[in-house]
């Protein structure tokens, strides 16, 4: 995985020509509020499971 | 999707509309840099400085709204995987 740094924008070099899946990713794992529902969500499902809510607010999905 | 820049100037105010726009596909890599940005505590007097090229000192409420309204910006975009499903919307 690239080191991004956002002071250097030359360190975003590799998403100028990257997959929009690739650029949604990363956008998606910067986000503070993401990885805490995340967490949030891991620590009440020790199985695993993602809540639909979960689903629905970050529009992804887990493959079992 | 038009092209990503690395370093685009920004608007004085990010867009508000309720679909994905051309300025949000050229700035994705802005929203990143914001989000990674608050993400690690980072001041956003320097953020606005660094990404958004304005300078608090000079224009502290101008460095202000649009450091505010591109984090809110950036987290909508990244939501319900708007990202994804406006590719190739336009």
């Amino acid at each position: 995985m690239p080191e991004f740094d956002w002071r250097s924008p030359d360190s975003f070099k590799s998403l100028e020509n990257a997959e929009i899946t690739h650029i949604a990713w990363e956008g998606l794992r910067m986000n503070v509020d993401y990885q805490r529902d995340y967490e949030a969500m891991i620590a009440n499902s020790p199985d695993g499971e993602v809540s639909e809510e979960f689903r629905r607010r970050w529009g992804i999905c887990f493959r079992p | 999707m038009t092209k990503p820049q690395l370093d685009p100037d920004v608007a004085d105010v990010a867009p508000n509309e309720l679909a994905l726009t051309a300025y949000d596909e050229q700035h994705v890599v802005t929203y990143i840099r914001l989000l990674q940005a608050e993400g690690q505590g980072a001041d956003w007097r320097e953020v606005a400085r660094i990404v958004l090229h304005i300078d608090p000192e000079r224009e502290p409420d101008r460095a202000l709204n649009a450091y505010q309204s591109h984090l809110a910006r950036a987290k909508w975009v990244t939501e319900q995987g708007r990202l994804l499903r406006g590719a190739g919307s336009k």
